[in-house]
């Protein structure tokens, strides 16, 4: 069972429009949206939900009734997120623990609570993934490794032939946790100055993590020179570009009607090249000659 | 005064209405730090020629062991919730790509047979650019989190100035570190479903951080801003701006320009946008 994973580096480059695009395209694929903070996907592929459960962190309380003011706490927390007023400021803590184990008073007491949700459903395109963290909770790496663990479950038991993942941005502990160890990572780039940045990042952290990588070029009509620039780049770099998506008036229209660009405008230039991709991504990972 | 600007989604146009809010400003005569907190992917340098004054690498503590001292009691790897220190036996194995710097492992080692070493995370640069000052981090690829360097460059916010902050795309733990401490968050927004889903998400954080935001519209047009508006007013949100869909303003992005240069008659918005800005501040 193959797995690949959309990416760019930027936000709003087009991962989640290629991915929907693919995802229709791929039929019976498992599908996981692992950008936790924004899940995009769902709004387009509106699974009908079977399962879904809470995903829970640990929290530290200070006890009033114990708390002897001491001060220990707050002057050994690493991250500052204890106050002076002895409450811990939630968006600060990191949950170390620390404090909880040098209070001299034992007042500092650990809780579990809920940081965020993940569901499994069904979807037109196949089975269907997402998780939603809370505003401001950590752990974004840890819900994208159980996303993309119960994926390759769902991908086992329905005998699937791959997993599709819609990743987020950027290049930190969630966007790793999105690539390592998959078959072949697409990365979306847009003929900009700042894509085209991005993108390289992501390619770096690809050959540090040993994903076979392969560009695809968004809007590439926006920009000739820039569009060059990523061909130039990409041959280089020997990265294949398997792909060259035109600028798509049709875009907003298609997600206010909740479709893929590929079902909403199946005849349009953008479907017909992201037809050619899909085709060459099933060769690029072996299932096809 | 310190203004963040923010988005759930990333591409609405954050670095698009910083560098454009900093460079009007900055040309009509005020005291303008521009700080990209982005440090996963910073883009703001891109726009400018900067001359560099600054470089230096940000760095975290992290344990090192120190094999003659250490019994192997498990202590260490006990107290460690981030899987940075396993105790196999008596070996003590460290992760230092899982270390958050907690500092738990070597403060409560009861033989001291850990010390602090200095990780390398990324880099911190400033400079100057057309009576701008101008400083991003940048993480080193491979490292999880840029909430160190994050902070180096909010330290460079200077009370005399107007700074503007360009936040990283997203709701979570290093938008929370860029949010901590602003006056106001302008929230960059897209008018499409994606963009408001992403947008409910980051009002929802700023209103845990009980700071001040308005809402400026991107890629604005008059059939599909409704899906923005009935939400801002839903929620009591000024939309405080429109920078309409145009493609002349994404070549200039594209190609690297703030686009208030070649079109001088947006930089009267940006002045605009600001002063709204400092009407709900003062208030």
């Amino acid at each position: 069972m193959k797995q690949i994973v959309v990416t760019g580096g930027k936000g709003g480059c087009g991962k989640t429009t290629v991915a929907a695009s693919l995802a229709y395209l791929a039929g019976e694929w498992v599908i996981s949206d692992c950008d936790v903070d924004s899940p995009n996907l769902g709004i387009i592929a509106r699974p009908e939900i079977i399962e879904s459960k809470s995903f829970e962190g640990n929290a530290f309380m200070i006890d009033s009734a114990y708390c002897e003011h001491c001060g220990l706490c707050i002057r050994k927390c690493a991250f500052g997120a204890i106050r002076d007023d002895f409450t811990i400021d939630p968006f600060l803590c990191e949950s170390c623990g620390f404090c909880a184990e040098i209070c001299p008073a034992k007042a500092i007491v650990e809780k579990k609570t809920e940081i965020g949700n993940w569901r499994i459903g069904n979807s037109r395109f196949g089975p269907f993934l997402d998780a939603y963290l809370q505003p401001g909770a950590e752990n974004s790496g840890k819900l994208v490794t159980l996303l993309r663990e119960k994926a390759i479950e769902i991908a086992e038991e329905t005998h699937a032939e791959g997993i599709l993942i819609d990743g987020p941005p950027g290049v930190g502990c969630p966007v790793i946790a999105s690539i390592a160890g998959a078959d072949l990572a697409v990365a979306v780039a847009e003929p900009t100055v700042s894509s085209i940045h991005d993108v390289r990042r992501i390619i770096e952290l690809t050959s540090t993590l040993r994903t076979p990588v392969a560009l695809i070029i968004n809007k590439g009509d926006l920009s000739a020179d820039k569009t060059a620039e990523i061909k130039a780049f990409a041959n280089s770099a020997e990265i294949p570009v398997i792909g060259e998506l035109p600028y798509e008036k049709l875009a907003n229209k298609a997600q206010s009607s909740m479709k893929t660009l590929a079902e909403f405008a199946p005849n349009s230039d953008f479907a017909i090249e992201m037809k050619k991709s899909w085709n060459t991504i099933r060769k690029l990972i072996g299932i096809e000659k | 005064m310190k203004i963040a600007i923010a988005s759930g989604k990333g591409g609405t146009g954050k670095t698009t209405v910083a560098t454009n809010l900093a460079d009007s400003l900055a040309l009509s005569g005020m005291n303008v730090r521009l700080l990209d907190c982005d440090t996963e992917e910073p883009n703001v340098h891109l726009f400018f020629d900067i001359d560099e004054t600054e470089r230096r690498v940000v760095s975290m503590p992290i344990p090192k062991l120190l094999p003659d001292k250490c019994t192997g009691c498990g202590t260490c790897g006990d107290v460690c919730r981030f899987s940075a220190i396993v105790n196999i036996g008596k070996m003590t194995i460290i992760h230092p790509g899982m270390c958050h710097g907690c500092t738990a492992c070597w403060e409560l080692c009861p033989e001291k047979a850990l010390e602090i070493s200095n990780k390398p995370l990324g880099e911190l640069i400033s400079g100057e650019a057309d009576g701008l000052s101008i400083t991003y981090g940048k993480l080193d690829i491979g490292e999880m989190s840029g909430n160190r360097i994050i902070q180096a460059v909010k330290a460079k916010a200077d009370s005399g100035c107007l700074n503007i902050i360009d936040a990283p795309p997203g709701t979570s733990c290093p938008v929370v570190e860029t949010l901590g401490e602003m006056d106001f968050v302008l929230l960059a927004a897209e008018p499409t479903p994606f963009g408001l889903a992403n947008l409910r998400s980051i009002v929802e954080l700023v209103e845990r951080l009980s700071v001040p935001m308005g809402i400026v519209i991107n890629r604005s047009t008059p059939e599909e801003d409704g899906i923005i508006e009935s939400f801002a007013k839903s929620r009591g949100i000024d939309i405080l701006g429109k920078i309409p869909l145009d493609r002349k303003i994404a070549e200039l992005y594209s190609a690297g320009e703030v686009f208030s240069r070649q079109m001088p008659e947006y930089r009267g918005f940006f002045l605009d946008l600001f002063s709204k800005i400092e009407r709900v501040v003062s208030r």
